[in-house]
């Protein structure tokens, strides 16, 4: 008799190789995020800052907001220094007509005042020790 | 009785009763004696405490002395006012005439205070009064300088001016020194050389006087020249 062979077991087929194309979409995907990440991460950096980063940045304390407190606080502190009463006091660059004649009455006042003691001096009255 | 006698007897009781009475009165009593010394003794203190009292109240309010002279002199007449004071209380309590006479006496011979410190201290107050107004006249000059120039400047004539203001620097300096020596001279002496230096008070008597005649040229000037200033600058008025 003859022998029957013996089925030969089928071969699962190969598996079928991936594909290549959707690996190179894959890659051109990444890229093309990467490429975005980096368009949007120069656009951010080069853009010109807003106000809003001004007032984030205010969270901290920086030059920026303790330079806006200055302008408030100057005037007040530097207007008493600087009215034009006081500066004419200090160091008068004129004379008015008032400054003159207050130093003229000054001056006569001392006058007088220096008549008054030397007439006291000289009428000074006699020491008389002659008991009564 | 005869009118004669009758009139002979009234002359001699008026004569009596005249006599009484006039030696009643030339015969004072040792209390009656004591009161009047004590009377007299406190009526020249008295004087004396106000000079001193007015004396302190100028030196205080004196401007050109300095701290160290102003104390010096305060502390001098205010120990001046404290002996009289005690001298004052002692006096009022004697009980003999002659204990209130050594007392009496006591006014003036310890304490000099119309012969030697009102003639010093009143003088010392004038000069510091004559030096304030000279250290005000001198800080006028630049002031008037300024005005003269300008008026110089708009074409005016400020001859007289010019000449006027130069007198007054002088003279408003030459007066600044007098009185400032008297003050440095015055004020050293003391008491107890009464009265060896009675003649340096005398004398810076007659450097005040001195030195009022040279303020009064350069106040005058200091007037004339703001005048004159007047009319030429209208601004200045």
């Amino acid at each position: 008799m003859d022998e029957q062979p013996t089925p030969q077991p089928i071969q699962p087929p190969p598996p079928t190789p991936t594909p290549k194309k959707p690996i190179l979409l894959y890659s051109l995907a990444s890229v093309a995020a990467i490429l975005a990440i980096l368009l949007i991460a120069s656009a951010l950096y080069n853009r010109p800052q807003t106000s809003s980063d001004t007032v984030a940045s205010s969270s901290t304390p920086t030059p920026t907001v303790a330079a806006s407190a200055t302008p408030t606080d100057t005037p007040l502190l530097a207007s008493p220094t600087t009215s034009p009463s006081a500066a004419a006091t200090a160091t008068p660059s004129t004379v008015t007509g008032a400054n003159l004649d207050q130093s003229l009455s000054a001056i006569d006042a001392d006058l007088s005042a220096s008549d008054s003691s030397t007439t006291n001096a000289d009428t000074t009255p006699a020491d008389t020790d002659t008991a009564p | 009785m005869p009118n004669h006698t009758r009139s002979l007897l009234v002359v001699l009781s008026t004569l009596f009763l005249l006599g009484v009475s006039v030696g009643a009165s030339a015969a004072q009593t040792p209390a009656a004696h004591l009161t009047a010394i004590q009377a007299k003794g406190d009526a020249d203190i008295t004087a004396r405490l106000t000079s001193l009292s007015g004396l302190v109240t100028n030196v205080s309010a004196a401007t050109k002395l300095s701290t160290a002279q102003k104390s010096s002199l305060t502390t001098e007449m205010q120990g001046e006012t404290t002996s009289l004071t005690k001298l004052k209380t002692t006096l009022d309590a004697e009980t003999t005439v002659a204990a209130a006479t050594t007392d009496f006496k006591n006014i003036f011979a310890q304490h000099y205070i119309f012969a030697f410190y009102q003639p010093r201290v009143e003088r010392i107050i004038a000069a510091d009064k004559q030096s304030d107004a000279a250290t005000l006249l001198t800080a006028l000059v630049p002031k008037l300088q300024a005005y003269i120039t300008q008026a110089q400047t708009a074409g005016k004539d400020v001859t007289a001016l010019q000449t006027s203001l130069t007198e007054m620097q002088a003279k408003a300096a030459e007066a600044q020194t007098k009185a400032d020596g008297v003050i440095a001279t015055l004020t050293p002496l003391t008491a107890s050389g009464y009265p060896a230096n009675k003649t340096t008070v005398q004398s810076a008597g007659t450097d005040l006087k001195a030195s009022r005649a040279d303020l009064k040229t350069a106040s005058a000037d200091a007037h004339s020249i703001v005048t004159g200033l007047r009319k030429l600058i209208p601004s200045a008025q």
